[in-house]
């Protein structure tokens, strides 16, 4: 496929956001109970009460809902996208590799502890659940989005890549298959202990985790999250789009990066880092959502090329598209029964990463895999 | 002499205690100087290049890149002073050929890896310098091993350093990629002044193209100077066990050139003369095979 050269560059990226921006209208128009959109956002432009009294549904739940999954969709097609960069390996994403598994732990670990500690502990530590944000003596579960929920996923993740990174780097060549293969394995051991903390846990503590686990946007998400994830990734996008060009790089060996000048070792942590900070910011509040970022930066690669200055930004808006529909089809397609997202995504991502995989393939381009 | 350009004092080197690979390396080169590194396999020469280039930290000793020691400048520093051609590279995704010379302007990008004008500039004379600008949006995988060699000497060039290292940078090239990339070379020492340090098997082109040639010997210098003083027939035969006649270039007497003779062809006293004054080329010196 021929790739957009300057000017075509700046064409995509506007084509990006301008099907950004439908797509937004087109979620909040989307759902089992008819809106008169138009109507509502003259309305709403004129400064002047929408005549349709459930219009307040477009923007306090659809449209909260549509950005907080844009954030989220985004998030993790930037992490995959840098993993996929830094392993030079397009099968690596925050969930092949066990961040992901990480984070859930991390979110769990802290989500639990209170129900653990009321089952088990002797209550020296009650001052605690104030500062985790489970205050209310009703509320035995540490609420997704908290801060403590995300600092424990963050950790989570972090111990994650960094242990699967030891393993699979031990005798100092770093193996991608190994890594991929501990990731798995990481994985599902990291799974197990959460179904302990699970039968240790409270049961009505069990049933929402596993209602968020499953992978899902809240519905809706308050303001605060939506800002704190969209702040979360225009951090992290700034921070990896410097590194895009050390990312380039990287693509012909570490040993040839140096000699261009990159500090791989550095390069190697900020990425683990920020990464891990992505998928635990979208782990703590919606769960585990696969495949977005395993597909999405394989896709945009294949529309503007494997360049990162391009290709970071170009997966970012692309996982934003591709998990604001997903999410769409979630709510509004199974008769009023809201789909887990993740679901969705597996259901649409695994097929085509299946496709593209076998198109590579046939092309010779992966033949290394 | 001209200022030196990097400068090597009892460099040491070992990947296991008990096996130097560079045992007490010193040396200094000139800037604007083109010299060849020669030597045996497993002689130290890529090792002595990866030292220069700061991917090995050595046991002893200092390596000083125009004046400053290399253990204290940071990579990209480092890489504004030593640029290197790797006698090969896989790009594991199919970057076109201006993406991949632009990424020898990394050590010259900002905190924001954002590239100027002055950037882009560079890699459009790289590219121009090294005749590669009809291929810029062709992708690295679907280059010929000469084109992609190219590439990564316009990489090295895009990176503007006035040092250049370069691995073999002939070694899978047929003859007229061979030339093609040696006069670039010779016309970037002539026009920009660069600094060269060539590593090479191929003895002939180190005689041919050089002005100075390191010979390494089991991580020691074994020679050093020019090139009819350094590759001799005995000093050949010491360092590579290999029988040669070294004779002087028909057209430029000042190069020897170098000849393999097989042990079992050797010629005796008798067919060297007729060979001599077969050859217009005249015999400098030669060493046969003690069985012939």
């Amino acid at each position: 496929m021929k790739r957009p050269g300057r000017t075509a560059w700046w064409l995509v990226l506007a084509v990006g956001w301008a099907g950004l921006g439908l797509s937004l209208l087109a979620a909040m128009d989307i759902g089992l109970q008819p809106i008169a959109l138009v109507e509502t956002l003259q309305s709403g432009w004129k400064g002047i009460a929408p005549a349709d009294p459930i219009a307040g549904i477009l923007v306090d739940i659809r449209l909260r809902r549509a950005l907080m999954a844009v954030c989220a969709g985004a998030a993790l097609a930037l992490a995959g996208c840098s993993l996929q960069a830094l392993l030079r390996n397009p099968l690596a994403d925050p969930y092949v590799l066990g961040i992901a598994g990480g984070a859930s732990l991390g979110a769990v670990a802290v989500m639990a502890s209170r129900s653990l500690f009321a089952r088990f502990g002797t209550g020296e530590l009650d001052w605690l659940w104030g500062v985790l944000g489970s205050e209310a003596a009703s509320n035995w579960m540490v609420p997704t989005g908290s801060g403590m929920v995300l600092v424990g996923a963050t950790i989570g993740a972090f111990l994650s890549i960094t242990l699967v990174y030891a393993i699979a780097g031990a005798g100092g060549r770093l193996e991608v298959r190994s890594m991929i293969l501990a990731g798995v394995v990481l994985q599902v051991l990291l799974g197990a202990v959460v179904l302990i903390i699970w039968t240790l846990a409270d049961r009505a503590v069990v049933n929402a985790h596993v209602q968020w686990l499953i992978g899902r946007i809240p519905d809706p998400p308050s303001v605060r999250v939506i800002l704190f994830e969209a702040g979360l990734l225009s951090i992290c996008w700034v921070g990896l789009r410097s590194l895009a060009p050390s990312f380039n790089a990287l693509a012909s060996g570490e040993a040839d990066a140096a000699t261009l000048g990159v500090d791989v070792e550095k390069l190697k942590r900020r990425t683990f880092i920020l990464s891990s900070l992505l998928t635990a910011g979208v782990v703590s509040v919606c769960g585990l959502i696969g495949f977005v970022g395993l597909v999405v930066p394989h896709a945009a690669r294949l529309l503007v090329g494997p360049d990162h200055r391009r290709l970071l930004t170009a997966s970012a808006l692309g996982g934003g598209i591709f998990l604001l529909w997903c999410d769409t089809l979630a709510r509004a397609s199974f008769q009023g029964i809201a789909m887990p997202v993740g679901a969705i995504t597996a259901l649409v991502g695994g097929p085509l990463f299946l496709w593209l995989l076998a198109r590579e393939r046939r092309s010779g381009l992966t033949e290394k895999l | 002499m001209a200022a030196a350009a990097m400068e090597l004092q009892d460099v040491r080197f070992a990947y296991r205690s008990g096996q130097p690979i560079l045992d007490g390396v010193s040396f200094g080169i000139a800037k604007g100087e083109v010299t060849a590194l020669v030597g045996p396999n497993g002689s130290g020469k890529t090792t002595l290049l990866r030292a220069i280039s700061g991917s090995v930290k050595l046991d002893s000793g200092a390596i000083l890149i125009d004046g400053c020691h290399l253990g204290r400048q940071g990579r990209r520093a480092l890489a504004k002073k030593v640029a290197v051609v790797p006698q090969q590279a896989e790009f594991a995704f199919d970057y076109t050929v201006e993406e991949a010379v632009s990424m020898g302007r990394i050590p010259h990008l900002g905190a924001l890896g954002i590239e100027s004008a002055a950037d882009r500039d560079a890699v459009a004379k790289a590219l121009a310098q090294s005749g590669l600008e009809h291929l810029r949006h062709r992708s690295v995988h679907r280059l010929s091993g000469g084109e992609l060699q190219l590439v990564l000497i316009a990489r090295a060039l895009a990176q503007a350093s006035p040092v250049m290292l370069l691995d073999e940078p002939t070694s899978s090239l047929d003859l007229g990629h061979e030339q093609a990339v040696l006069r670039l070379l010779s016309k970037l020492n002539d026009e920009q002044g660069l600094t060269i340090l060539l590593v090479t098997h191929d003895l002939n082109l180190a005689a041919r193209e050089s002005r100075r040639v390191l010979l390494f010997n089991r991580g020691r210098l074994a020679g050093d100077g020019p090139p009819a003083q350094v590759l001799t027939a005995d000093a050949i035969r010491q360092a590579y066990g290999a029988d040669v006649e070294v004779l002087s270039h028909p057209h430029a007497p000042e190069y020897p050139l170098i000849l393999p003779v097989h042990r079992s062809r050797a010629p005796s006293s008798t067919d060297t003369s007729k060979r001599h004054q077969s050859h217009p080329g005249e015999l400098i010196s030669s060493r046969r095979g003690e069985t012939s």
